[in-house]
């Protein structure tokens, strides 16, 4: 499956991964923290559980403390 | 699809550390009961209180006045009004003071703004400029000291800040760190153990909601808040401790609330054994305001930036 990936900082790349792979993995392979990050898939929110869509666009909102 | 454990639709969060996943409502819903139940169990808010909400325009001070507004906005006998403080940092503070003042007009809440420029006479930048310090060292107790005297100043009884479950637990795991006690046993959602008119009592609103948490209601909810890293937050012991509490957080979820619940059992006894060793407090003859030493922290750290 190929997944579109949107950063932060609005940069974007495509992945390729395996059938029924979650967003957790992915995060996992590509070294983000589930607790650093809440997902988006296709423009909703969603928890890192759900399993990935092919084609989809996966946006990364990363949150930091405040003070 | 992932969906609501009380209602079945779409899920907007999985919390592992309870196996169960909840929509946008539900989510909002129970966050709004967790945060209710830590403001009646530790008597956060009292009747006549004037409450001032240290606003900095982030998602966990915008969350908490929101939420306090949302509570007792409409209690006759409760005052809230927001106080931001303007520490001059570059391309940082300003855009986070905008959003602070637009929430603030939204909910028609009182708003106050002070700077390190105007009490100290030099702006965070020029601090750190000046002495090659750690910017955090000098922003955290010049921040405090301000927060404090002028909420006071103000007459406010209460002093509410945004600190949620992560910042609690690496305060407690910082301080074990440090070997340092008596910060240690004056954590909590409110800490009482000093109780001195010219302290206004502290209340943490939000110390039982995991950061994720906080950020995720003020996006679904459509609370705007400021996004932007402050660029000095890489320069402190506390990014490296939250960056270990998250790694374990994923590996065994759980834990982050498995450590502020050891801390809470434990603190009783802590406040017994070590309450009267931690030095009286008392009244600086400097500045006036309250702390444990000869000459208070903050006038001792302005005293080190003097040209």
């Amino acid at each position: 499956m190929q997944i579109k990936l949107k950063f932060s900082n609005g940069k974007s790349k495509v992945f390729h991964v395996k059938k029924d792979s979650t967003i957790e993995d992915l995060l996992k392979e590509i070294g983000v923290n589930i607790e650093t990050v809440i997902v988006k898939m296709n423009g909703k929110i969603v928890p890192e559980v759900e399993k990935l869509e092919d084609n989809c666009t996966l946006e990364l909102i990363e949150f930091v403390s405040s003070g | 699809m992932i969906t609501c454990y009380k209602c079945g639709n779409r899920a907007v969060i999985y919390r592992k550390y309870e196996g169960r996943a909840w929509c946008k409502k539900h989510f909002s819903e129970q966050l709004e009961s967790k945060v209710k139940k830590t403001i009646r169990d530790e008597k956060l808010i009292e009747k006549n209180d004037k409450i001032c909400v240290a606003l900095s325009g982030g998602k966990d001070s915008s969350l908490t006045l929101y939420l306090l507004h949302k509570f007792f906005g409409k209690r006759p006998d409760i005052e809230i009004f927001a106080l931001t403080v303007d520490e001059g940092i570059s391309g940082y503070r300003k855009e986070s003071i905008k959003i602070a003042e637009k929430l603030c007009k939204k909910l028609g809440v009182e708003h106050h703004v002070v700077s390190f420029k105007e009490e100290f006479g030099k702006t965070l930048d020029e601090i750190v400029e000046k002495k090659k310090a750690r910017a955090c060292t000098y922003c955290g107790v010049l921040r405090r000291y301000l927060l404090n005297k002028k909420s006071r100043e103000f007459g406010a009884t209460k002093l509410a800040v945004g600190h949620n479950l992560d910042d609690e637990i690496q305060s407690i795991f910082i301080n074990y760190l440090k070997g340092d006690i008596n910060r240690l046993i004056r954590l909590g959602a409110k800490p009482a153990i000093i109780s001195k008119k010219e302290f206004v009592v502290r209340i943490k609103p939000l110390r039982n909601i995991p950061e994720k948490e906080t950020t995720l209601y003020c996006l679904l909810n459509g609370i705007q808040v400021h996004r932007s890293v402050c660029p000095y937050s890489h320069d402190s012991v506390r990014f490296d401790v939250r960056n270990f509490l998250n790694q374990m957080e994923e590996k065994y979820p759980g834990t982050k609330y498995n450590v502020i619940k050891f801390y809470d059992t434990l603190k009783p006894a802590l406040v017994k054994h070590f309450k009267d060793k931690g030095g009286k407090v008392r009244i600086c003859p400097r500045c006036g305001e309250p702390t444990s030493r000869d000459i208070c922290k903050t006038c001792e750290l302005l005293d080190s930036i003097k040209d």
